[in-house]
């Protein structure tokens, strides 16, 4: 299993504001995929799980990209996860994963905080 | 002979990096992203025929034109993906799972990557109107040709990864072994489920 958009085209990353809406210059601003980005991600659910993951990456003194892609990394099925970059500098964070891992408890408050999205059929 | 070897099995480095370049950045910059990729231990590269993304007809290719400019020397260093479904021309049959586009995209993949084989050929979407029997036998005919080593696909259901495994399985084809997905908009009845490592957190 090689997952693709593990920080969910971004808006993981926390670089998003709700109230600012999409960022210029990101997948969910593109003039042709970011239609497709919005409607995969931008949503009033995920936007407030994105909110209620800050304090924790903020806790464990992880980016917000770090902590998802390590999350991602968690989990056995994964061989790795699909990362994608539009800068170099951005990829600090995938290789950051790899390297540190995941505290067990943070791991566990992670999973808890987004088992909704792992129920229900993916439609998106 | 049926191929049972598990993509898992190679140690990938635990991470991969999608190519999508061509319209999100230009090739000086796709070339810093792959060299700081190399350089970090990023061993798995992914992309598609298709790509870039948010493309149309007159850029499809461009990411594989890219990717295989900076891999020349240095193929061997990585595990390479791309994947074919996506419409490369204004030709009827030149898009989705037939048995004619496969056979014709994946020629097209490796001229554009410059390579004599790909690692990873997935099927990029589901094609309602191509028998997932005949695709799994070009796919068959593609691995028996050297021309990848195994064989995958990109957001299937669960479901429909069992059934074309059944399918592998009952005409002896090559099996799809690498699953890619979404992850977080996706379920648990998504294609990771269908894993047979019965998967203790399921996304993807």
């Amino acid at each position: 299993m090689i997952p693709y958009n593990p920080i969910a085209g971004g808006l993981l990353s926390g670089k998003h504001r709700p109230d600012a809406g999409p960022l210029a210059g990101t997948r969910f601003t593109h003039p042709t995929a970011g239609a497709r980005y919005r409607e995969r991600y931008w949503h009033e659910r995920e936007l407030a799980t994105v909110e209620a993951l800050r304090p924790l990456a903020a806790e464990a003194g992880r980016s917000m990209a770090q902590m998802a892609i390590a999350w991602v990394l968690e989990n056995p099925v994964v061989t790795a996860p699909i990362v994608g970059a539009s800068r170099p500098e951005q990829l600090d964070d995938a290789l950051a994963a790899a390297d540190k891992g995941l505290d067990a408890s943070l791991t566990t408050r992670l999973d808890d905080l987004t088992r909704e999205y792992r129920w229900g059929d993916d439609i998106r | 002979m049926r191929e049972r070897a598990s993509l898992a099995s190679i140690p990938v480095g635990r991470q991969a990096c999608t190519m999508t370049f061509g319209l999100q950045c230009d090739e000086p910059t796709s070339v810093a992203i792959l060299d700081r990729a190399a350089a970090g231990g990023i061993t798995f590269l992914d992309t598609s025929d298709v790509y870039p993304i948010g493309g149309n007809l007159s850029t499809v290719g461009r990411t594989e034109e890219i990717l295989g400019r900076w891999l020349a020397g240095r193929r061997h260093d990585f595990v390479v993906a791309t994947k074919c479904f996506g419409a490369m021309s204004a030709r009827p049959w030149d898009q989705g799972l037939s048995r004619k586009h496969i056979l014709d995209a994946i020629d097209g993949s490796l001229r554009r990557l410059a390579t004599d084989y790909v690692d990873v050929y997935q099927l990029h979407h589901p094609d309602p109107s191509t028998p997932i029997e005949e695709s799994l036998r070009a796919l068959d005919d593609v691995v028996r040709a050297g021309k990848a080593r195994y064989v995958g696909c990109s957001n299937y259901f669960a479901y429909q990864v069992a059934r074309a495994l059944g399918h592998s399985e009952r005409l002896g084809l090559v099996a799809l072994t690498v699953y890619s997905r979404a992850t977080t908009c996706s379920s648990a009845r998504s294609s990771a489920s269908s894993s047979r490592s019965a998967p203790r957190k399921v996304w993807a």
